[in-house]
């Protein structure tokens, strides 16, 4: 290891030195100018916020996947909710036989649902792989507001071939928990004046072709991530 | 209220039409404004209001990007004012500062044989202002620097410093005027700032043509509307820096060649001008003293409102670029100059001619200006056909 010794003053530190000790101590205006800028770029140093998320996407793991695996067996909710065109649909049963991409959201969400969806639609789009392939699943964790219609619109916004489904209340909880997740909480006023916002889980998780949940990409999955697992998903898990 | 030093980008971060001062901008206003002010006052040197709103303007174009919202918009969550930002920048705000400067002054901030004035003579010379400005083009807008440097404030604002004085190393030597300062004459400066506005094709293509988001800040940040994709946004970022930042500086470089067209013209027409005054004299200095006289004036001869130029050469001129032409009308405050029966007659303003040009006088005139100068009245000319 180096051993780190002061570095040798220079020749203009040491004459600022011999004039410093010449003069009595008296804090100039430059030298408060100086302290009020070094505080100013001193606490320019961290975020503006407390969210840290990395804007480089996910590290790929050991065995090149970039959505992270699940360590305790989970498998698709037994829930019963509704499409879009009313018609009941049982999670378990509904996307048995293909992989599936199943997101817990709210259609006011101002973030993390629109980034999402976003992501998987174009990379879906860009990967080559079909909606027959991976189902992809939205279900509102915020029923009051989220009518058919209103969800419908809003996946337009990505892909019209994903599925949106709702349900009550009590329903979305359960199947939330029986994935080991959080039900959905009431944050507080939407700053953009929307009503409230709503916490719910911010990843998305990966079902296999058995209904078995192998994975999940959480918030800060980009484009890449998802060509980089989309066609993997589709090999290795239908 | 949220007070911040600089806008930075917080992916996941809502964006909100609340105000958010960035007290860093309005620092580097307040010094930027000050310093020159001051600077002026310490040397005792008057402002020129010309000079100052150039300044001004710089100082403004840099604020109005850089503080709420645009600041905060082009870094963290629209590629498009990103760009936007960089072009105003690097092309507006950069000059803008140069032009504003005052000789005196930049020898005040540099003094000869300093170390700071051979630090710029060395960075600003137009082989090194070229790669430095291209470096830091290319470096500030590869994927890891921006999504590194720009989610923390210090590192946005690096960024910013570093296009910001790129940017005034680059313009340097097109907007000196000596080569002892670097300039660089057209028509090489055209072809430098062209040169960079090629180079800069290359990030812009990237922008356009790349089938993902090349960016993680714009691509992780909560969308503004939804519909308008990433992908987008990005490909309009491209389009702005080809084409906005194009027009922007072949506007300029065209603005720029112009002047200094317009400038070699002028040098060329009063070294013609001397040119043909020089040949006259010396023709006229040939000929023998009784024809040198000046004809008298024939009386109902129309008196010219003023004296005209070269009206005192009187000369039998045989220089290439003069002609003569004979008045063939005087109507409408103009004269009529027939140059020969198969060329369209010229209409040239009566103050135009010399004192005494009447009908049928000769005159001598100029015809590589535009319009041509009638030098003289042609008096061995009008003489001969008066007589014959």
């Amino acid at each position: 290891m180096l051993a780190l010794r002061p570095p040798r003053p220079t020749r203009t530190a040491r004459t600022t030195a011999a004039r410093t000790a010449l003069r009595p101590h008296r804090p100039g205006v430059g030298t408060l100018v100086a302290l009020l800028l070094a505080g100013l770029v001193t606490a320019a140093c961290g975020p503006a916020s407390a969210t840290a998320i990395s804007a480089q996407g996910l590290e790929p793991g050991p065995d090149g996947w970039r959505g992270l695996p699940l360590e305790r067996e989970r498998t698709m909710p037994v829930a019963t909710l509704s499409a879009t065109d009313g018609t009941a649909v049982d999670l378990h049963t509904a996307f048995a036989g293909t992989p599936t991409l199943l997101f817990f959201g709210y259609t006011s969400c101002p973030d993390i649902c629109p980034i999402h969806l976003a992501a998987i639609a174009s990379a879906m789009d860009t990967a080559g792989v079909s909606y027959d392939e991976v189902d992809v699943v939205f279900v509102s964790v915020d029923p009051e507001r989220d009518t058919p219609e209103r969800i419908e619109s809003y996946l337009a916004n990505f892909d019209t071939r994903m599925v949106g489904l709702r349900g009550d209340a009590e329903v979305v909880e359960d199947a939330l928990a029986q994935l080991d997740l959080g039900g959905p909480v009431v944050e507080g006023p939407d700053p953009r004046g929307e009503g409230d916002l709503i916490g719910h889980p911010a990843q998305v998780i990966g079902f296999d072709a058995d209904g078995e949940a192998l994975r999940v990409w959480p918030f800060g999955a980009r484009r890449s991530d998802w060509i980089e697992d989309l066609p993997r998903i589709v090999e290795e898990w239908s | 209220m949220n007070v911040a030093w600089w806008c930075s980008s917080t992916p996941g971060q809502i964006w909100t039409w609340r105000y958010t001062p960035f007290l860093g901008v309005w620092v580097v206003a307040a010094t930027f404004i000050g310093g020159y002010v001051l600077a002026h006052r310490r040397a005792q040197q008057p402002l020129v209001p010309r000079l100052l709103r150039r300044w001004v303007f710089g100082v403004l174009a840099l604020v109005v990007v850089s503080e709420w919202p645009i600041g905060q918009l082009g870094v963290g969550y629209l590629a498009t004012l990103g760009i936007a930002r960089y072009i105003v920048y690097t092309f507006v705000a950069a000059p803008l500062l140069l032009a504003g400067l005052p000789d005196w002054l930049v020898h005040r901030w540099f003094p000869a044989g300093s170390r700071r004035q051979r630090a710029l003579a060395a960075v600003t010379a137009w082989p090194i202002a070229l790669l430095l400005f291209n470096a830091v083009l290319f470096g500030t807008h590869l994927p890891i620097v921006v999504d590194t440097l720009k989610v923390t404030q210090l590192g946005s604002f690096g960024v910013d410093v570093l296009h910001l004085g790129a940017a005034l190393i680059w313009w340097w030597p097109a907007m000196q005027k000596t080569p002892a300062e670097n300039a660089i004459e057209e028509p090489l400066r055209a072809f430098y700032l062209f040169g960079s506005s090629v180079l800069m094709f290359v990030p812009a293509s990237f922008l356009t043509f790349s089938p993902l988001p090349l960016y993680g800040l714009y691509e992780l940040a909560p969308p503004l509307w939804l519909g308008f994709d990433t992908i987008r946004d990005q490909q309009a970022a491209g389009i702005m820096m080809n084409v906005v930042g194009g027009f922007v500086l072949w506007g300029i470089i065209a603005a720029l060649f112009l002047r200094w067209a317009a400038d070699r013209e002028a040098e060329d027409t009063a070294a013609r001008r001397d040119r043909d005054r020089a040949t006259l004299e010396r023709i006229a200095a040939l000929q023998p003293a009784d024809q040198r006289a000046p004809a008298e004036p024939v009386p109902g001869a129309y008196p010219a409102a003023s004296p005209a130029r070269g009206a005192q050469v009187h000369a039998d001129p045989s220089g290439i670029s003069n002609d003569r032409a004979m008045v063939t009308a005087i109507e409408d405050g103009h004269v009529v100059l027939a140059t020969g029966p198969s060329r369209t007659p010229i209409r040239l303003p009566v103050a135009d001619v010399p004192e005494g040009t009447e009908v049928g006088t000769w005159v001598v005139l100029d015809v590589q200006l535009h319009p041509p100068m009638v030098l003289d009245i042609d008096h061995t000319m009008t003489a001969e056909r008066r007589g014959g």
